[in-house]
């Protein structure tokens, strides 16, 4: 129990970037340190990546509560939380030092466009990853298209749409397999 | 800003989105930029930070603009509103799996197809903000952003070639 609180902790210290970078943090490391089956695992991310908010915390909750109890979610999600909340407490109460520096506005400036070009390439690798037959690729190519029509099509601009195109592949998903 | 309102504009930004916190980027600009709430500077300031410092990018984007719009009572807050109730949610899914029509592991091809139009989504309106008049560089960014990744690709390839042959030389080939 206490080598999951661990595993938690050192993910949130070495860990960067957004929930799909870190799926693979997390694996890496309850593979190699616990027991934990990759069914486990596995059926943590399908639920993870299928509903909305962060990716991370709601798999380790997932993963603390297939293996203990409810009440083991909590410490789980907070060991992951706690390092975050004190360096976010400790770059805000000196960010008037540096929020001026001349290369860290040149580099907030041009963050944005590499951001955008970090998250295609993650989106690239993990459709390449997961992509290998021709019903994966059917069930790919389908729900993106119900996607794109229904977010260009209706040319809907508030992100509500997500959760439509969510529920429309979830049944033509349902349906293929 | 009240608190009940930056509490759910905390769930407006983060419950609707899939695919992680790189995808919630715009909406930050939607919703506290484009309505005057948070300076773009700071947003920018935010987002680079949250990527360059170890931790997850929504906690620091939620603990953030938390911290900036009403101190760290709504910095716990929107964390708390963050994590508990899809954390329930996800439980909840997990306990009925079994009354499910499907096997939930498909539920993993669900999410790529979707994150994929967000992502393109996004990438999208960055180009478009980022050719605007003030953004004379703009595309050069996009461009540099691309090739920063192959390079960092390319550096670690030679990297791990380099190792290879080193611990050839060494007689890894018989570990």
């Amino acid at each position: 129990m206490f080598k999951i609180l661990l595993i938690n902790f050192a993910i949130a210290c070495l860990g960067f970037g957004s929930g799909t970078v870190f799926i693979s943090f997390i694996y890496d490391a309850y593979t190699k340190y616990t027991d934990i089956s990759i069914q486990t695992l596995d059926v943590a991310t399908a639920i993870s990546l299928a509903l909305p908010a962060p990716i991370s915390p709601k798999m380790l909750g997932l993963i603390a509560y297939q293996e203990y109890n409810f009440w083991f979610v909590w410490p789980a999600i907070i060991t992951f939380v706690l390092p975050t909340i004190f360096i976010v407490l400790y770059t805000f109460k000196h960010y008037s030092k540096f929020k001026d520096n001349r290369f860290f506005g040149l580099l907030s400036k041009y963050f944005p466009p590499i951001m955008a070009a970090i998250t295609a390439n993650i989106i690239i690798v993990l459709s390449l990853n997961n992509i290998q037959t021709e019903t994966e690729f059917t069930l790919f190519i389908v729900p993106m298209v119900v996607t794109y029509i229904i977010r260009y099509g209706f040319n809907i601009k508030n992100n509500g749409y997500f959760l439509i195109a969510n529920c429309i592949t979830v049944a033509i998903v349902a349906n293929i397999i | 800003m009240t608190l009940l309102q930056y509490l759910f504009t905390v769930i407006k930004i983060n419950y609707l989105v899939l695919g992680g916190a790189s995808l919630t980027a715009p909406f930050y600009f939607r919703y506290y930029v484009e309505t005057d709430i948070i300076p773009e500077q700071e947003i920018n300031h935010y987002l680079t930070m949250s990527n360059i410092l170890p931790g997850a990018m929504s906690i620091y984007m939620t603990a953030y603009t938390g911290l900036y719009l009403l101190g760290k009572k709504g910095m716990y807050l929107g964390l708390v509103v963050l994590f508990v109730p899809i954390t329930l949610i996800s439980i909840l899914l997990l306990e009925f799996a079994n009354y499910l029509p499907f096997d939930i592991n498909i539920l993993i091809y669900v999410s790529l197809p979707i994150m994929a139009v967000a992502a393109t989504d996004y990438v999208i309106s960055v180009f478009k903000s980022q050719i605007k008049p003030q953004y004379k560089f703009g595309l050069f960014g996009l461009t540099f952003g691309i090739l920063t990744l192959a390079l960092l690709g390319t550096i670690q390839i030679i990297i791990i070639y380099i190792m290879l042959v080193w611990l050839y030389a060494r007689g890894g080939k018989n570990v």
